[in-house]
């Protein structure tokens, strides 16, 4: 069983023509992905590495089986762009773009879930499963086929340890990229669910950073339904204050959302909480012996 | 995070009809007489600045005519709290007040909800009233889709205990609130104090108010905002023009990276290695050559207008960025802005290779692991 995606899973590309969906597309048919076509408004009948354009996902569709969509479209039209993916009920939505107001997404993620879809991000860095299917922009040289799974807020801080978690000889089986946006549709708990469940991973690590309250989230549901081990790093120890949401945010988190606070209830939980990102694969190595 | 100055969120509550009292800006002494005389005496003088605390500061003050105007105004424009400065006044007719009361409702991205917090203590800090009397805070949540109306908003505030024309005026601004979040991209809205003046006119007496960044460019009011917004440090206004995340910290390891993350992970090392970070600097995604010039010349300046910078240290983990457009970026960077300090360059990721390359021809070498370089970084530093 894989999560998510797998290497028959079929990705349409929206945004395929700008300079960020060309160059990926192509890293993605290097990894081994299934890219089967492209959306560029007006740019039906083009072709980006072999891939076939349409102007429209409806246009798409009628070629192609989608199961999953991955958008790269500037962050004006990211609201448009999932919307239309959600209206043509495609089960997966990898949004990579950064920046996207809050409420856009806001309003996508719900729009979503009510139809039983699942969007990933924005500002995501993607999902890889190493059996060969890599949705999004990480780098291709820093997976392996191994045990571990990794669901990670940041994109950058993420590749630093899923290459040293190939370094080390675990490799993964899934990585999951949450995004960086205080609103974004798949989180944690769910990225924690599919990772108990799936009988190939073995370990699981956590890349969690200030801000927000999906960590603490994230321990209080590891303590009651996660019995396999735990890795976790939190970016911004030494960051400057200034985030918070002021007052009535104070109120509503009780004070949450620092480096320490995250980790103490996460070490409450039983995870294992690396200080520095080369100390993530020798913690795994000691809670799986 | 797009916090709002006072009376930039009592423009925005003038648009959508949440009351204010009669107030006028102004940037300079002068402009602060006329607005005096306008308005009429006694009046507040209000400085205008992005932090809490202002009472205290002494950056509020009531005047009762033109000599005294005259002597606090100066001072006021002058203020600052901690690295804040005060960027203009709100003048403000003096009134006299009956009762403060608390309205706040947030944008609560995590459950996809907002919540509404009313209080019938107000001016205090809230915080401390939920913390010794939460009979008297009351906290609601609705979904984002919900259509919240008159109705809801007459039951919540009704729920407090208030009645007649009060709770006419609070439900009225409730439900102004709320369409006010879903229109203009708004996260918070705190009204510390709503002010209750004789004859129950409820008026907003302060205005927080936080947008949505990444909005501004659909809402043109917030745009002129913007434009009139005196920078507190203009280093990271020129860096928000180039399109990189900078926050100017206090040591002298000048660092550029990749992802916020990322970066955030390189400030933490330092640290942890014993060193002092001079800044958070993300290139953000796909960083081109010339905004890797531009960056190098912002942490340029962070070391001429502050602690000189020991050694730049460079962090790439490609991904969606190249590392050959950071090498080409890194390589012409000595030359064009003549950067004379040591550079520690870490380079892994898309396009590896061909950056190390383009690195080796500049007489250059680059680490493809970060901790050996940022160790690399803090000895340079340590034995300036």
């Amino acid at each position: 069983m894989k999560i998510l995606v797998n290497k028959d899973t079929k990705v349409l590309v929206q945004g395929i023509t700008g300079n960020q969906g060309t160059f990926h597309t192509k890293a993605m048919l290097d990894y081994g992905t299934k890219v089967v076509a492209g959306v560029t408004p007006k740019r039906g009948g083009q072709e980006v590495h072999g891939v076939p354009v349409y102007n429209s996902i409806k246009e798409a569709k009628e070629e192609h089986e989608i199961d999953a969509t991955v958008i790269f479209v500037p962050a004006k039209y990211a609201g448009s762009a999932l919307n239309e993916a959600i209206d043509n009920d495609i089960q997966l939505i990898v949004c990579i773009t950064e920046e996207v107001p809050v409420w856009d997404a806001a309003r996508a993620v719900k729009r979503a879930k009510e139809k039983g879809i699942t969007i990933l991000g924005p500002n995501t860095p993607g999902l890889v499963s190493t059996d060969g299917c890599k949705i999004g922009i990480m780098p291709n040289s820093i997976f392996e086929p191994g045990k571990v799974g990794v669901v990670a807020r940041s994109g950058t801080l993420s590749y630093e340890v899923i290459r040293n978690i190939k370094l080390a000889g675990l490799g993964q089986t899934t990585c999951i990229g949450i995004g960086g946006d205080p609103s974004h549709g798949l989180g944690f708990l769910e990225g924690l669910e599919m990772f108990e469940k799936d009988p190939n991973t073995e370990a699981i690590v956590l890349i969690g950073e200030i801000g927000g309250t999906e960590e603490e989230h994230a321990a209080a549901y590891i303590k009651k339904h996660v019995k396999k081990p735990v890795v976790a790093f939190i970016g911004g120890r030494n960051a400057p204050p200034g985030k918070k949401m002021g007052h009535a945010g104070a109120i509503v988190s009780g004070g949450k959302g620092t480096a320490a606070s995250k980790i103490k209830v996460l070490e409450e939980a039983g995870v294992s909480v690396a200080r520095l990102l080369s100390e993530v694969p020798k913690l795994i190595i000691k809670r799986l012996e | 995070m797009g916090l709002l100055l006072e009376f930039e969120g009592k423009k925005v509550f003038k648009e959508v009809g949440i009351p204010i009292l009669p107030g006028l800006v102004a940037y300079n002494l002068q402009e602060a007489i006329t607005a005096g005389e306008e308005l009429g005496y006694p009046v507040v003088v209000k400085g205008q600045i992005l932090t809490g605390g202002r009472g205290k500061a002494g950056l509020i003050k009531v005047v009762k005519d033109r000599k005294e105007l005259e002597e606090v105004t100066p001072k006021i424009l002058k203020g600052t709290i901690k690295d804040m400065k005060v960027q203009n006044v709100l003048i403000e007719k003096a009134v006299t007040i009956t009762n403060e009361l608390y309205i706040s409702s947030m944008f609560d991205t995590f459950s996809r909800e907002i919540i509404f917090i009313l209080s019938t203590e107000g001016g205090v800090d809230i915080e401390a009233v939920a913390a010794e009397t939460p009979d008297k805070v009351k906290n609601v949540r609705f979904d984002i889709d919900y259509e919240f109306s008159a109705k809801d908003a007459t039951d919540l505030a009704a729920s407090l205990g208030f009645k007649g024309t009060e709770l006419e005026q609070l439900s009225d601004i409730l439900v102004k609130m709320w369409n006010a979040m879903h229109t203009r991209d708004i996260q918070l809205v705190e009204v510390n104090p709503m002010a209750v003046l004789e004859g129950e006119k409820i008026i907003a007496l302060d205005s927080k108010v936080i947008i949505d960044d990444n909005a501004i460019y659909r809402n043109p009011l917030y745009q002129e905002f913007m434009k009139k917004r005196i920078p507190d440090d203009p280093l990271e206004d020129k860096a928000h023009s180039y399109d990189v995340a900078f926050v100017r910290l206090d040591g002298d390891i000048g660092i550029i990276g990749n992802g916020a993350g990322l970066v955030m992970g390189t400030v933490d090392l330092i640290a942890e290695f014993g060193g002092r970070a001079a800044n958070f600097l993300d290139l953000g995604g796909g960083a081109s050559t010339e905004r890797v010039l531009k960056a190098l010349s912002i942490v340029k300046e962070v070391g001429q207008t502050g602690e000189p910078i020991d050694v730049l240290l460079i962090n790439i983990f490609g991904g969606i960025t190249r590392c050959d457009h950071v090498a080409e970026g890194v390589s012409h960077a000595r030359k064009e802005l003549g950067l004379d300090m040591p550079f520690v360059v870490r380079l892994v990721g898309t396009k590896q290779k061909e950056g190390m390359e383009i690195l080796e021809k500049a007489g250059m070498n680059a680490f493809t692991e970060m901790e050996p370089a940022v160790r690399k970084a803090v000895e340079i530093a340590k034995a300036k």
